[in-house]
């Protein structure tokens, strides 16, 4: 689909407005802080760390030790 | 061009409060005579392009460090043992679409057989079994009480299932709205009374599920919207969208209108999602990349892809903690990248066909994955078996 519509035309220039007014941060701070929450997070992530919590539904198995 | 208060207030009152101007430094970009926009298309197209060409320079200038850089001193993470513990076998189709319970143990899935299966994954049993009126059911989704299911797909329409053990989901079906082309991805936002859809029509609408209305419509996209997902942080009024034209948009869930567009993908965008901590998302491409933008450098960040990698990627998720990113690909497989260094952990065998939907569950304890194999598959960690 091709935008063709002056009206849409318009709407895509204050979109781009509004875009261009928001305030930036650089990119070092930017993933420093993603690298952050995801360490202050990881301990918790049972995926990473393997380990689960006592009330999660599949923890109550002891029919399926292997696989 | 700061000076340019008239139109900034006029341009803000409508955005998030991430809509603030940069004071004084040229960043206004597009101000002074736009006032009395000409009305000419060729006009607006030249306005278009240089409005873009100084976004681009902007974000440019912020771009000080790669993730690379930043990544290099942390540590590597040791073996994940991601392993298979459950296959759900039961549709008679490719699996197209899943979700999980907030009860962390059922799934429902939709598939190209018009089948809508809701699973007890942990048993494996069949609790629910719903024909809808049409093949490729694309999309489904989990209500937050536990007790509704919402689906669509090529029958344009989005329908609502409230869930009982005494009555037949089938007779309680209510629509809630019509997209004019095919529903690709639909979610409920952290309540019952609305969903969330995305269509092949290239819009996105939020419905009133009570009342079956549509609650407001978010213009956009230049193509087909193939997925969406709600921002996880607590204020969150925003959403991200994605599709064939290649960009991801965030949009405000208030307003309707697009705060932030991202591009970089050469091909569809299949799947995008929300890093956990809400400050940036990844896409899955057919271009056999994922990428992550930060929304706060208003950037691309970093990418995820090997040479040796050919095949495009249909859906993303992360594990709870945004450290590590699941990736499903066509080639059957599923790959587990670093999302901090940018490095592949492992791949997941398994699927005998396309990894269509990857899912980690609400606590992030489990990974479902669904495929064109017709089955869906659920994984976990090796260690929260030995310990049980």
């Amino acid at each position: 689909m091709i935008m063709t519509t002056v009206e849409e035309l318009k709407n895509e220039i204050i979109h781009l407005r509004l875009e261009a007014n928001i305030n930036r941060i650089c990119v070092s701070k930017a993933i420093e802080e993603l690298k952050q929450y995801c360490l202050e997070n990881q301990e918790n992530d049972f995926l990473v760390s393997g380990t689960i919590y006592d009330d999660n539904p599949f923890r109550e198995s002891k029919t399926c030790g292997i696989f | 061009m700061a000076s340019d208060g008239d139109h900034q207030s006029q341009a803000t009152t409508s955005g998030t409060s991430t809509t603030i101007q940069q004071p004084g430094n040229g960043s206004g970009v597009g101000c002074g005579e736009t006032d009395k926009p000409n009305d000419s298309i060729d006009d607006l197209r030249k306005e278009i392009e240089r409005l873009k060409s100084r976004l681009e320079e902007e974000r440019k200038k912020l771009n000080d460090v790669s993730f690379a850089q930043v990544a290099q001193r942390l540590e590597i993470l040791g073996s994940l043992n991601i392993k298979q513990r459950r296959v759900l076998k039961g549709h008679q189709g490719k699996v197209l679409c899943s979700d999980w319970s907030l009860d962390k143990r059922h799934i429902v899935s939709s598939s190209q057989d018009g089948k809508m299966i809701i699973w007890d994954a942990f048993t494996t049993n069949k609790e629910h079994a719903i024909s809808m009126p049409t093949t490729w059911v694309m999309s489904c989704a989990y209500a937050p009480s536990g007790t509704m299911v919402a689906c669509g797909g090529l029958d344009n329409k989005i329908t609502v299932f409230p869930l009982s053990i005494e009555d037949d989901a089938q007779a309680k079906k209510k629509h809630v709205g019509t997209h004019t082309s095919y529903m690709s991805c639909c979610l409920f936002p952290g309540t019952d009374q609305q969903i969330l859809t995305g269509s092949g029509d290239s819009t996105c609408s939020l419905w009133d599920v009570e009342c079956s209305t549509l609650i407001q419509n978010f213009h956009g996209h230049l193509g087909d919207v193939m997925s969406i997902d709600l921002s996880p942080s607590e204020t969150g009024n925003t959403f991200v969208s994605a599709g064939c034209d290649r960009q991801a948009l965030i949009w405000d869930l208030r307003t309707g209108h697009s705060v932030q567009s991202f591009e970089g993908h050469e091909s569809d965008i299949n799947s995008v999602k929300y890093h956990p901590s809400g400050d940036a998302i990844v896409t899955g491409s057919d271009d056999a990349s994922c990428r992550l933008f930060d929304l706060r450098a208003d950037r691309e960040v970093a990418v995820y892809s090997k040479e040796s990698i050919l095949f495009g990627v249909n859906s993303v998720d992360f594990s709870v903690s945004g450290r590590i990113l699941f990736a499903g690909y066509n080639d059957y497989t599923v790959h587990i990248w670093d999302a901090l260094k940018c490095q592949r952990l492992c791949i997941l065998y398994g699927h005998e066909n396309r990894v269509t939907c990857i899912k980690v569950s609400p606590d992030g304890t489990a990974l479902s994955t669904g495929s064109w194999d017709f089955s869906l598959r659920v994984n976990m960690g090796l260690k929260s078996f030995i310990d049980s």
